[in-house]
């Protein structure tokens, strides 16, 4: 971290000039010691310029600094003889530079040393005078708070760049992942296929049946890696947003066809685009993910009934309202928002061991955000749930491409 | 004569699967597993379709259909890239590189003979 090095630095050649000033100032015939002061504060800082950044971090480093800051602050200070009150703001640079080492007890103890100092060097002659006196406390709150509020930005900052860090690492992982689950799935799903094709001799209809199964868990697999990939690269702001005209009408035809095998006998599908909605300026896939993942999830959780699809324009309000309703298990009112948390799934999925891992709501959430939509969800447990996305007509800026 | 197709593979029984598949529909099958084996068989062989895996423990594939696309004589030979790779970008910086299709991995069979067929034409 340059960061406290540079502020550092900067600090002191203000706390040097301001010195030099006031001894100027206020200057006596010879000021020989003041100089020598003022001259080794000036070196030290060279010194500092040219120390590598890891003896900034040494742990004695914050100590002898503020140490011998003080020390020759005080020494020029009483060696030129002048005590007014100008002398003060001199002491809040040292103060400033002791809440630079990200240790309060260091802060407290250059508050208190510099209070001292002021106090009983350079004002010998009035210390029982109460407003000197009152100087200390005054010091001491000042440092406090800028070192309380200087280590609570800097961890701020740190904790941010360590979760960030992370956030990469992981999606690095995950597209490793990826790659490396692929190049074996590949092997598995071929030689399935050229199996159940025949290719590779006839079969008995119970071979054909295990190769099917053998087929789609496959996909089950790969489909999972690449949502767990998706999820991360949403949470880590890694994904960006393709603008183009969209027609509603089409982004469902297709999601109709990339369900259709979760579609189930006992319930039907029915997807309708009321008539005369404008095209939408927007990102098609991510739409069509949007809709298709709330669309799985509802034949998922529906043993009976039917899920319906209804696309509308809502000319006041300037979007498209897509509302996917089902008759199936519901979402109780207290997990209405926890299904929406990665790696969570409503209480009844885990008891009916439904596919699935929970991330296919947290990735239509973070979606819509990317689409500067909205979500509603209205659910009545054990009679169905209504997911109603609202889509802007024109999203303009292309938000979050990090 | 059935169609020659070069396959890049690297990863053994990717390879062997590849082979096996493409022998088994008909076609005839020569294997690259390094993208410089790959570029000199193309070169000699002169075969009618490359199958070109991305990531090669040695060479690159997208630089290798650059190369291939670059030369003369090897220019005409349809590219398909079959990767691993399957992020946002990938397609487009498969095609960018030259390759004529792209096909994420783990594909199925038809899916692969269908890209092939539409690159070799009626024969």
């Amino acid at each position: 971290m340059s960061e406290k090095r540079q502020t550092l630095i900067l600090l002191r050649w203000v706390l040097i000039i301001a010195l030099s000033y006031l001894i100027l100032y206020s200057a006596t015939a010879s000021i020989e010691v003041e100089g020598a002061c003022i001259a080794l504060l000036l070196a030290s800082n060279l010194v500092l310029m040219r120390l590598p950044s890891a003896a900034f971090h040494h742990a004695a480093f914050d100590v002898v600094l503020v140490g011998l800051d003080i020390g020759l602050t005080t020494l020029a200070l009483w060696v030129c003889g002048g005590s007014g009150s100008d002398f003060y703001f001199v002491f809040f640079f040292v103060i400033f530079l002791a809440s630079l080492g990200e240790r309060a007890e260091l802060t407290a103890v250059g508050a208190a040393l510099a209070a001292g100092a002021s106090v009983f060097f350079l004002h010998r002659a009035d210390v029982w005078d109460t407003g000197m006196w009152l100087r200390v406390p005054f010091f001491l709150v000042t440092a406090l708070t800028y070192g309380y509020l200087t280590t609570n930005a800097r961890q701020a900052r740190s904790r941010a760049e360590a979760a960030e860090a992370v956030l990469a690492l992981k999606t690095t992982f995950l597209a490793t992942l990826s790659h490396e689950v692929r190049t074996p799935l590949n092997v598995i799903v071929g030689y399935t296929d050229m199996l159940r094709e025949g290719l590779l001799g006839e079969l008995v209809a119970a071979q054909r049946d295990a190769l099917d199964k053998m087929s789609t868990h496959s996909f089950e697999l790969l489909e999972l890696v690449d949502r767990t990939l998706k999820a991360s690269r949403l949470e880590s702001g890694g994904m960006a947003v393709h603008l183009g005209e969209v027609h509603v009408d089409a982004v469902l035809e297709e999601v109709q066809l990339a369900v259709s095998r979760h579609c189930k006998a006992d319930v039907d599908l029915s997807l309708r685009t009321q008539a005369g909605i404008p095209p939408v300026v927007t990102d098609r896939l991510k739409l069509k993910e949007i809709v298709a993942n709330l669309v799985t999830n509802a034949l998922k959780y529906t043993d009976k009934g039917a899920v319906t699809v209804d696309a509308r324009w809502a000319p006041s309000d300037r979007c498209v309202e897509i509302m996917v309703r089902d008759t199936g298990l519901g979402i109780r009112p207290e997990e209405r928002q926890a299904i929406f948390e990665p790696f969570t799934r409503a209480l009844e999925a885990d008891a009916r061991c439904t596919p699935g891992v929970g991330l296919g709501l947290f990735i239509v959430g973070r979606l819509i955000e990317l689409l500067r939509g909205e979500l509603r969800v209205e659910s009545e447990p054990g009679c169905g749930s209504t997911f109603t996305v609202r889509i802007p007509q024109r999203l303009e800026e292309v938000p979050n491409v990090a | 004569m059935s169609p020659r197709i070069l396959v890049v593979e690297d990863e053994p029984d990717n390879g062997e699967y590849l082979v096996r598949l493409l022998e088994e529909t008909g076609f005839q099958t020569l294997l690259a597993t390094t993208a410089a084996e790959a570029i000199r068989i193309a070169r000699r062989e002169r075969p009618d379709l490359v199958l070109m895996d991305v990531r090669l423990a040695e060479g690159d594939g997208r630089a290798a259909a650059r190369e291939l696309k670059a030369a003369a004589e090897t220019a005409a030979i349809p590219i398909v890239a079959v990767t691993a790779l399957a992020l946002d970008g990938d397609r487009e910086a498969c095609l960018a590189a030259g390759c004529d299709d792209y096909l994420s991995k783990p594909f199925r069979p038809r899916e692969l003979l269908a890209k092939m067929r539409t690159l070799l034409g009626p024969r």
